[in-house]
């Protein structure tokens, strides 16, 4: 009997184990279905002359949908109206949708629109962010942050450092692949159900290039198997096509990217071109930084310029910078466009400030340990774009670590190692995290929820949060319970559906259970609000009662009632109140002013620190993390399963990022990397056996979701650490000569191994 | 009239007329409607797809996890194919509710995958260790967890079943008992010896497709396949390895696995079980055979660099006809053999190795399992006297085939282990190789790592002089 108390109370979790939980290709669809494929460019730049399409068009039951097709604007641009749904006369990347086609199974739709030619005149692509900033090719004008003065702050340090850097870009690689299905219901009206983070996205897009209104279109989304920012803004193309064909055929339509497509045809995270320069203080103290970031954008904005902007939020790392200037150019290549992935810009600023940190230490011949201990945040201070530092603890949680790993020992053994190793080299770093929580476009930080208690007593609840794998959902079924006082398998989470929850924020930014949680348990405390009073006026209390629930029983006052949750539900119903609440929650306290850059744009930060030890095979040029530590803020944490499973799966993701997930392009704009052959994510050998994670007791933190801090992003952040970790055994005690370049692959170790020797 | 698939999936006979050529994957969630074998990559890469298969072999019940994306359903004749509906009722079995207490699952996706795998690891590993386990769901990729907590919840299993799962004879009953797996699996055996078999073995005249394992076709040529006129060689129920008082023989159409794990190369070559987990992963070991590795002529195929240094010789057979190849002169040009398409690749013959013998297997890759070599290089020798005899060679990413370093390989014939003939080899093998550059690497790192590489060779082979 145990053991079925155990799954209802995690039922999702149990769905997944026996492989009953569905995604959008395992759900039942009516028979009539039509399966559509998207073909596209196959140029990174070019007019289009003409479209073959190989007689596909003259079979029965096939249909072909382009540019011409589209009844309403053919737009699906978010923050830039600059991207279109197909291309009409130009293509600008590889991959780029020219139209779809449908037909009556999957295989003959694949079959006949991977045969289509397109013939293109062809013109010269842009591939680099750099080539792109040279001819003034931009998303849009630069952004620019600044705090202190730049020029006297230069003027005011002993020592003074420039270089490049190079980030390199990531693939997502949820497992479940982009895809939709569209079902035309009575009249206009259409429902989608789609594999998005954001559902109000598609059916406002849906509805624009369909030219109706966003009322006639409901978005259902049941669960997604991962999409870490891929399916923010990316996953909207294939839901509108989808709808597209749907509402013109009055059928049925389910779109699924293979891989191979998915792969090819959807932005990743940026790569960064940067220059810095950063001046420091006789006491290595840092009295001005300089940084100039180039973000290769792809063809079109997409999420961009948020990223951007989050990249100079995040340019200083998690050290105080008096004197900063940070400018953002936002450069359009002939890439698909980048877009949101796990850590939002904010590792490409980091990264480049770690860099100059680690490369002065070398050059001034002391650790970087040195510099990052004294210029590290602490309370009060205040950050480049204004806010202030509060319940500050990256310090704290960076010397916990020292002294959990006792360094200065650490240092001595590594040392002694090293000396004289002509095989193998330690080497270790701690990487601290400093991550700011919030949409920083305001505006998005709301969301609410419809809670509804049947007369059974059981529980419905109805957010804006998408679940995909992060425990969002049980996190809000946690609260509510525990607003309730009832049994946590009494609640149920359901599909996130535009039609109960309209105008959602994407589930992104870290923010899925601060705003979905806060809103659920503003819900619950309504209708228990209305319970107070149905007691009350039956009470005929002059004082309002307390009134509450304690695994299941009312208690009146602190009095244990005869009554239980059932019975309360039955009696209320009885008496006509409503116990169904539909509430909003938005985050207190933040504004921004983005024309002056500054304000409080985060409800909070999320601190930590991680340490990092590796070893390197200084021939072969490969290396084995041989012990990572962390030790992270998360507030008071109310699901340490969750917490910790976020943090591991972050930092797993993040030392992908660093060391073996590399995208290549070609010089004409063809992915090389384009299949799981060739772009490796991190495999259960990747990441070691143990790995050593604490929670920082931080029980002074009253944000978040009932005192707990956003989880998903920031451990992301960590994986940095492992790069530095590398360079440090492989460039033991040397100056270094190169540029940092990330990821560093087996081959870039090879590489900086040999031009040292 | 097709010949009809038959095999028990699950609980359940099945019979099927559908193109055997078809991916079982496909034929599960599409027309079986179980759609807890995901698709994920359709290359064999992700292990979302894994299931288990089932087959008797010498009148035991052998199982193997393999990955359903680029498995024909023709590999499911007379087998019994496992997949998570065929493990789970309605409470969670012992792994399911370890993974899920301690977090091991997050968006689900890889979730069955891995449970098959681990399940797999259950059902055939004979000793149950953590070490072993990992083998098994190395071909499984997880993009959320980071894998902490499903190495987690592994040790859990493995420490509190090991006691409990020492006889290996016993070992379906017992998994029974501890609810593992299912109690249908006791009459399975049973169930499969009673399959009649319908299905024509005789190959078709001009098939467009020779398909042993496939795991390379079914990625490089899929769905061209499903419409092509396909001829398939499953394995004949050979001995996978074989000795004779001066050589070993192995069946070509035996799988990866079988070979590497067979106690013959274990006497011979002891250093291969830690080599093992370089040749893809478990499921693709399971199913990859010598053949396909030899035949396919990837410039980076592992077992083929590795059988190349011991000086193999492939058999061929044509009817009545035999024919034997040096493996080092089987390869013409890229994709190119001296092979006749109504050759049957039999055999691989190559001399015992003496009891001084030395093997090092050198394989660099972007990720260190489950990835295509950037370089990988095989050394063979035997060192009488300080003398190195019966040289062998070879590297692949360095030239358009599997390459047999001949230069190198003559001239350390005879000679000693000195600090000048090194210099001379590694030399020489510059001279030998003209790498490509690809998405695994530049030429210029690839030459680099043949030189690294090369010296890593002789630097193991100085330790090993001294040890012995």
């Amino acid at each position: 009997m145990k053991k079925i108390d155990y799954i209802s109370k995690d039922y999702d979790r149990y769905l997944h184990l026996t492989g009953k939980s569905e995604f959008v290709d395992d759900m039942n669809i009516p028979s009539d279905t039509m399966y559509a494929s998207v073909f596209y460019s196959s140029v990174a730049k070019g007019k289009i002359k003409n479209i073959d399409f190989k007689g596909a068009d003259k079979l029965h039951n096939v249909f072909i949908f382009t540019a011409k097709d589209i009844p309403g604007e053919n737009q699906i641009g978010g923050i830039i109206k600059d991207e279109l749904l197909f291309a009409e006369d130009e293509v600008d990347f590889v991959g780029e949708p020219i139209g779809v086609l449908v037909a009556e199974t999957r295989e003959k739709a694949e079959e006949y629109s991977k045969k289509i030619e397109v013939e293109y005149e062809q013109l010269e692509p842009i591939i680099t962010a750099r080539e792109s900033f040279l001819k003034n090719n931009f998303i849009m004008p630069p952004r620019i942050f600044e705090s202190g003065d730049i020029v006297k702050g230069f003027k005011k340090c002993e020592y003074i450092f420039e270089d490049k850097v190079e980030f390199g870009g990531q693939e997502h690689l949820y497992l479940e692949t982009q895809g939709a299905i569209a079902l035309p219901l009575e009249g206009n009206n259409l429902k989608i159900i789609s594999s998005t983070q954001n559902p109000t996205a598609v059916q406002r897009i849906t509805a624009s290039i369909l030219g109706i209104s966003n009322n006639n279109i409901e978005v259902d989304v049941l669960r997604l198997g991962g999409a870490f920012g891929g399916k923010e803004d990316q996953a909207n193309a294939w839901a509108v096509i989808a709808g597209l064909a749907a509402y013109k055929l009055k059928k049925p339509v389910k779109l699924i990217l293979e891989r191979s497509d998915d792969i090819k045809l959807t932005g990743k995270r940026h790569p960064y071109s940067i220059d810095y320069r950063i001046g420091f203080a006789k006491d290595y103290k840092i009295i001005a930084y300089e940084v100039i970031f180039y973000q290769n954008a792809g063809a079109a904005a997409d999420l961009s310029p948020a990223v951007l902007d989050r990249t100079l939020f995040h340019c200083n790392g998690s050290y105080f910078i008096p004197n900063l200037k940070a400018t953002g150019y936002s450069c359009k290549t002939n890439l698909p466009p980048n877009t949101a992935f796990r850590g939002f810009g904010a590792p490409q600023g980091i990264f480049a400030i770690e860099s100059a940190i680690f490369k002065s230490a070398r050059k001034l011949r002391i650790s970087p340990q040195k510099i990052q201990e004294i210029n590290l945040l602490t309370e009060g201070k205040v950050f480049h774009y204004g806010q202030v530092a509060k319940n500050c603890t990256v310090k704290n949680c960076y010397d916990s670590i020292t002294r959990k790993i006792n360094i200065s020992k650490k240092e001595k053994e590594i040392s002694l190692f090293n000396t004289g190793n002509t095989e193998f080299r330690k080497g270790f770093y701690i990487m601290p995290l400093t991550f700011g929580i919030s949409f920083t476009n305001t505006m998005m930080n709301q969301a609410s929820a419809l809670v509804n208690i049947y007369s059974d007593g059981s529980v419905s609840i109805s957010t804006a949060a998408i679940e995909m794998g992060q425990g969002v959902n049980y996190k809000i079924r946690q609260v509510a319970s525990e607003e309730l006082g009832i049994d946590i398998s009494k609640i149920r989470v359901e599909t996130t559906n535009t039609s109960r929850i309209a105008n959602t924020s994407p589930t992104a930014a870290s923010s899925g259970a601060d705003l979905n949680g806060n809103a659920s348990r503003i819900a619950c405390r309504e209708i228990l609000n209305r319970i107070t009073k149905y007691y009350s006026d039956k009470q005929k209390s002059n004082k309002k009662l307390r009134v509450e629930f304690k695994k299941e029983q009312l208690f009146i006052n602190g009095k244990k009632q005869e009554q239980h949750w059932k019975s309360v539900v039955t009696e209320l119903l009885m008496n006509r109140i409503s116990l169904s609440a539909h509430c909003s929650y938005a985050t207190p306290k933040i504004k921004f002013d983005k024309i002056k850059n500054k304000g409080n744009p985060f409800s909070y930060h999320t601190y930590g620190a991680a340490y990092f030890e590796v070893t390197a095979d200084i021939s072969l040029g490969t290396f084995k993390l041989d012990e990572i530590v962390i030790i992270h803020d998360g507030g008071k944490v109310i699901n340490k399963v969750i917490d910790t499973g976020q943090i591991e799966g972050a930092l797993a993701q993040g030392i992908g990022m660093m060391t073996m997930e590399e995208i290549i392009y070609d010089e004409k704009g063809n992915l090389t990397t384009n299949s799981l052959s060739k772009y490796k994510v991190p495999d259960i050998y990747s990441m070691p056996d143990d790995i050593n994670i604490t929670f920082y007791q931080n029980n002074d933190f009253e944000s978040g979701l009932k005192g707990s801090k956003a989880v998903g992003e920031p451990p992301l952040v960590y994986g940095i650490g492992a790069y530095f970790a590398i360079i440090n055994a492989i460039g033991f005690n040397k100056e270094i000569n190169y540029i940092f370049e990330s990821p560093l692959t087996n081959e870039r170790i090879f590489n900086y191994i040999n031009r040292e020797a | 009239m097709p010949a009809k698939i038959i095999f028990v999936l699950n609980n359940k006979l099945t019979e099927t007329d559908s193109n055997p050529a078809i991916t079982l994957a496909d034929f599960l969630r599409y027309e079986k409607k179980l759609p807890g074998t995901k698709i994920a990559c359709r290359e064999g890469d992700c292990g979302a797809c894994t299931i288990i298969s089932g087959e008797t072999v010498n009148n035991n019940l052998v199982y193997k996890n393999l990955v359903s994306c680029i498995l024909p359903l023709n590999a499911a004749h007379k087998k019994h194919i496992v997949t998570i509906e065929g493990l789970s009722g309605d409470n969670l079995n012992p792994i399911q509710e370890e993974f899920l207490k301690q977090g091991a699952t997050q968006c689900g996706f890889c979730t069955p995958g891995f449970i098959n795998s681990l399940t797999s690891f259950f059902l055939s590993s004979p000793v149950i260790s953590y070490e072993i386990a990992l083998k098994y769901v190395a071909g499984n990729i997880c993009r959320c967890t980071g894998y902490f907590s499903i190495k987690r919840a592994i040790k859990e299993l493995v420490n509190k079943y090991s006691p409990e799962l020492i006889n290996f004879d016993t070992r379906t009953d017992d998994l029974i008992r501890l609810d593992i797996i299912p109690g249908y699996f006791k009459e399975i055996k049973a169930r499969l010896i009673n399959i009649t078999d319908t299905k024509s073995q005789f190959p078709k005249d001009n098939s467009d497709f020779l398909i042993s394992g496939g795991t390379d076709l079914y990625v490089s040529s899929y769905p061209a396949i499903k419409y092509g006129n396909v001829n398939f060689i499953e394995s004949r129920g050979k001995e996978p390895v074989s000795e004779t008082d001066n050589s070993i023989h192995l069946d070509a159409s035996s799988t990866i696995d079988d070979i590497l794990t067979s106690e013959i190369i274990k006497k011979y070559f002891p250093a291969i079980s830690e080599l093992e987990i370089h040749f893809g992963s478990k499921q693709i070991r399971n199913r990859a055979t010598a053949a396909g590795n030899i035949i396919n002529a990837s410039p980076i195929g592992d077992f083929t660099i590795f059988l190349l240094s011991l000086g193999a010789e492939a058999v061929f057979q044509n009817g009545f006809q035999k024919r034997e190849v040096l493996l080092k002169d089987l390869f013409l040009g890229y994709k190119k053999l001296d092979y006749k398409k109504d050759e049957i690749l039999e055999e691989i013959i190559f001399r015992k190795p003496s009891s001084k013998a030395f093997l090092n297997f050198v394989k660099i890759s972007r990720r260190e399992h489950l990835d295509i070599a950037s370089v990988n290089s095989g050394f063979f020798v035997e060192i009488e006297s300080g003398v190195l005899k019966r040289v062998g060679i070879s590297a692949g990413g360095v030239a358009p085939v599997p390459k047999f370093l001949n230069e190198v390989s003559a001239f350390l014939e005879g000679k000693t282990l000195s600090g000048e003939n090194i210099d001379v080899a590694v030399n020489l093998a510059g001279n030998e190789i003209k790498p490509i550059p690809d998405a695994r690497g530049s030429d210029v790192y690839k030459s680099g790592l043949m030189k690294i590489i090369l010296k890593n060779h002789f630097d193991k082979l100085k330790k090993f002089v001294e040890k012995n």
